[in-house]
């Protein structure tokens, strides 16, 4: 009951930060990659110059971050869609030799044609292949993603299926503390409705509940605006997504309906949460975002020796 | 011309499916017949998601109702799937063995088919996917009588939600009422339209319900369904496609349109062809009706008592039809 609920709004939310850092860190350890720099270093470097810049034949490589970042502004792909890629990647990795190596590029590839995979498989309409070329900003050409999708399809035996258990226990850093913020709201629900009918001496302090302002956000907002406002405001990418590809927008007519019952709860839940002004979310997602950091500069220290 | 692997020689043309061409196909080295679907790889597009899934569901919908996924030859611009060869589909069946060549199927032959569809669409939805296109044209039948289902081209995975759905699905003819009216978050009960349709089918040689576009498939349904109201089916009015001037019509009786039919069977089909998609019966409901007695009791019905009965069924049907026929 809780899973699902949580999962609900996990699904509801923008893509944040927070969830790209997580993508970047598990595509970083499907396989150990050459170091990108050398090669970058064998480019020529684009000029400085103003007038005629020479055509660049080859792009230095994006960083996953970068890469990733990028794919998520351009297509504005469902939180469930690009989080679902976690278990391709970890699919993938499970039917690769232990001694697999790869390109610069080849992580990259990856990460792509799970993405590509995953959007065909969970959504009835999803961009073709020569749009997904586009959104990779010059990176790969057309025939580049045809060819990594066959490959991933290939390696994963075609075996593209998900099911709601493994997206629990995948997703369960990201599903644990919206579970914990409605356990801790529904106790606060049970002792305030408790308090208020026995008139006890528990200590709920009114005045806070009485100015719910209208910015104020519920602790589960702030949790996704604050993160995700790092990279780009929350509002333009929820702007930017109802906005998004034409066929698209019969299936996101349906997406709003969830969005607003969850947020009539979040709305009563507002003052309760006011309540309970102590509870540390934003400095408990801070330690977390910054704990994930250390864990992705270790990664990238020990798989592409920077 | 056999542009396939050279494992198998490529034969005749069988049919067009919904996104690919499938030809009768021999196995050089064994000499087994094979159905080979091929599907013409767009490069803008890449590998389609219709074959995606469809490769993913079928490899893992291993039941004697369902048709077989064999292989699976993926080059630069070409998909092929093999499939186990079915002799044909329930379309051209009716068509070459429908007595009095009007397509209709004798009671019996409906039965065993209808049996064996819902084991095969309970084996599926038992393992979360939608069919999502039964229609005749889609149940293979072999030379044994024996019925599967077959082409996923749209068939999903369902449960998991992730998913995001359209409800440009199931042929038009077939569509349940629900998804005519613009419902995205349909289930199982989807495919148990079709099969009310399909049922009906078989008893009469045609479509039951054959709309021209949405609305009109709408309008023939609302018919011989009767027009829904919030009386009748709660909560019709907040369907996106739904109009409060619809033409009103009421409901008829089936018997009127499907004279042959029994009234266990005819319980059955009122019971597949519900409005309502929450009222409408499972997979597994379906098979545990009475009609299937036969098949789910063998041990309880006298096989004196049983002949008798199937004899008297006939009888019944022949007089309806030289009645049907002297007017």
């Amino acid at each position: 009951m809780s899973d699902s609920q949580a999962m609900q709004i996990f699904l509801n939310s923008p893509v944040t930060q927070d969830m790209i850092h997580h993508l970047v860190s598990v595509t970083l350890q499907i396989l150990p990659c050459e170091n990108s720099k050398t090669i970058t270093e064998t480019l020529p470097s684009p000029p400085n110059s103003p007038n005629n810049t020479p055509i660049i034949r080859s792009k230095p490589l994006p960083s996953l971050m970068t890469f990733i970042t990028k794919l998520v502004r351009y297509t504005n792909v469902y939180t469930g869609t690009l989080m679902s890629t976690i278990v391709y990647m970890n699919r993938l990795k499970e039917k690769l030799p232990k001694d697999a190596k790869g390109l610069p590029c080849t992580r990259h590839r990856i990460f792509l044609a799970c993405l590509i995979i995953a959007s065909k498989n969970l959504n009835d309409s999803s961009p073709k292949n020569k749009h997904w070329a586009k959104y990779t900003d010059g990176l790969f050409k057309r025939e580049d993603v045809n060819l990594m999708e066959r490959q991933l399809l290939m390696l994963l035996d075609w075996d593209v299926s998900i099911d709601n258990n493994q997206l629990i226990y995948l997703w369960k850093r990201f599903l644990d503390p919206i579970k914990n913020d409605l356990k801790k709201q529904s106790r606060i629900r049970n002792s305030l409705s408790k308090g208020m009918i026995a008139g006890s001496t528990q200590t709920i302090v009114i005045p806070n509940n009485s100015i719910p302002s209208s910015n104020s956000s519920s602790s589960l907002h702030s949790r996704n605006s604050s993160v995700s406002s790092s990279i780009y405001s929350s509002n333009s990418l929820i702007h930017s997504r109802s906005s998004s590809v034409s066929s698209l927008e019969s299936l996101n007519e349906e997406f709003v309906k969830p969005i607003k019952n969850t947020n009539t709860n979040i709305n009563m839940n507002k003052t309760l949460n006011s309540l309970n002004a102590n509870t540390p979310l934003s400095n408990y997602l801070k330690s977390v975002a910054m704990k994930e950091e250390r864990e992705l500069n270790d990664l990238i220290k020990q798989y592409c020796g920077y | 011309m056999s542009g396939t692997s050279s494992q198998f020689q490529q034969l005749e043309k069988l049919g067009e499916g919904t996104y690919a061409t499938v030809y009768k196909g021999k196995n050089k080295a064994l000499g087994t017949y094979v159905a080979l679907k091929e599907i013409n790889l767009d490069s803008e597009e890449g590998t389609p998601s219709t074959a995606i899934r469809e490769i993913s569901l079928m490899k893992e919908l291993k039941h004697e109702n369902i048709v077989t996924l064999y292989d699976v030859i993926h080059t630069e611009n070409k998909l092929t799937l093999v499939f186990e060869f079915m002799d044909s589909d329930l379309k051209r069946y009716m068509d070459m063995n429908g007595y009095n060549s009007n397509g209709a199927l004798d009671p019996r032959t409906v039965k065993s088919f209808m049996y064996q569809l819902l084991r095969g669409i309970l084996f599926c939805h038992d393992n979360r996917v939608l069919h999502r296109d039964l229609k005749p044209q889609n149940l293979l039948i072999s030379s044994k009588g024996q019925l599967k289902l077959g082409d996923f081209g749209l068939a999903r995975a369902f449960g998991i939600p992730v998913n995001t759905f359209s409800n440009e699905v199931v042929t038009l003819w077939y569509r349940a009422p629900d998804v005519l009216l613009g419902s995205r978050n349909y289930s199982t009960s989807i495919d148990m339209w079709s099969t009310g349709c399909i049922l009906a089918e078989m008893f009469t040689g045609k479509p039951l319900f054959s709309g021209s576009s949405n609305d009109d498939q709408l309008l023939k349904i609302f018919r011989i369904m009767g027009t829904p109201n919030e009386r009748t089916w709660p909560g019709v009015s907040n369907y996106p496609n739904y109009k409060s001037n619809f033409t009103l019509f009421v409901p008829q009786d089936f018997r009127v349109l499907i004279p042959n039919i029994d009234l266990l069977a005819l319980q059955l089909l009122q019971g597949l062809l519900q409005m309502r998609p929450d009222t409408r019966l499972s997979a597994r409901q379906a098979l545990h009706h009475a009609w299937f007695d036969e098949y789910n009791n063998p041990q309880q019905v006298y096989p004196q008592q049983q002949q008798h009965q199937s004899l008297d069924i006939e009888n019944n049907t022949n007089m309806v039809q030289q009645q049907s026929y002297n007017y």
